[in-house]
């Protein structure tokens, strides 16, 4: 079963993949600005940004199933 | 109607927002708002205030703020808690982070009411044009839909989701993370104040002492 170190293993891959393609990329969090590489080592140290990012990834996907949910009713209702 | 709409610009974050707001004085003219802007070096205490005496309806803030403050071209506040009884009564539309903590809970004690944000807010420059849509989508609600402050509120945290499904479709998934997260910490106190948004009332509070109890207790053993 996939667990929260799966999930921030996959989130450290697309970061790494992100400083490749698009190093230009910058988070900007308050006044802190931060590139995908500084990102990567923040999740490392920062509990409370990892716990964050865990939470609104499953939020992200039960907001995914919950929109299928939402299409579908929506595509088999009208007048008969 | 009249507003100040107050816009430093002094670190990249600001750039960014100093441009967000562009549209919100475009919006103030499509509305037929009076709007004095003070941007960059205007956004300073001392010209705030001086343009807050002269009266206003609206007070409009985008960028830095802290729990208690939003924060000047100066890099000092040009509102904090010393100074927020002119915005008493009025309405406070921002883009700041953490603001709504202290300050906002103020200025709705004062009978303001107060759009922001109670936690750091985040944005992406993959995604600036959906970021911009969502600090900004409130404004166009509440002054030119004129929608009631709790359903603007329902429907901005609609578009947030809405922007953050597109982004994950996009494959802009830290993009989504943020907007989901800045969500979650908006707030806007007009007839509920900070209680009703900070985890219910008194009951409530009743309720989960027990649980807290037990958890303190447990924690110290461990």
């Amino acid at each position: 079963m996939v667990g929260e170190k799966d999930l921030i293993a996959r989130i450290k891959k697309s970061l790494i993949a992100k400083a490749e393609k698009d190093p230009s990329w910058t988070l900007f969090l308050g006044k802190e600005q931060l590139s995908a590489t500084d990102l990567l080592k923040r999740l490392d140290k920062d509990k409370g940004l990892r716990k964050m990012v865990i939470e609104s990834s499953f939020s992200l996907a039960i907001e995914m199933w919950n929109n299928e949910g939402r299409n579908n009713i929506e595509s088999h209702s009208g007048t008969p | 109607m009249k507003a100040i709409l107050v816009r430093p610009k002094f670190d990249s974050a600001t750039e960014h927002t100093f441009a967000f707001a562009e549209d919100i004085l475009k919006q103030c003219g499509e509305a037929g708002i009076d709007v004095v802007e003070l941007a960059e070096g205007e956004a300073v205490k001392d010209r705030v205030e001086e343009e807050l005496k002269k009266g206003t309806d609206l007070f409009i803030f985008y960028d830095h703020g802290s729990e208690d403050a939003l924060i000047g071209q100066d890099e000092k506040p040009v509102i904090d808690l010393n100074n927020c009884h002119w915005l008493a009564g009025k309405e406070v539309y921002t883009l700041a982070c953490l603001s709504a903590k202290k300050l906002g809970a103020e200025i709705w004690r004062q009978k303001g009411k107060y759009w922001g944000y109670t936690e750091v807010v985040g944005f992406t420059t993959d995604a600036l044009n959906e970021f911009k849509e969502a600090f900004n989508c409130g404004f166009c609600y509440l002054f030119l839909e004129s929608e009631e402050h709790g359903d603007a509120l329902d429907r901005a945290k609609e578009t947030f989701d809405r922007l953050s499904m597109g982004l994950v479709s996009k494959g802009k998934i830290m993009a989504a993370i943020f907007m989901r997260q800045n969500k979650e910490k908006l707030v806007s106190y007009n007839a509920q104040g900070p209680e009703a948004g900070n985890g219910g009332g008194c009951l409530l509070g009743l309720l989960k002492a027990p649980v807290a109890i037990f958890r303190s207790l447990f924690s110290r053993r461990r």
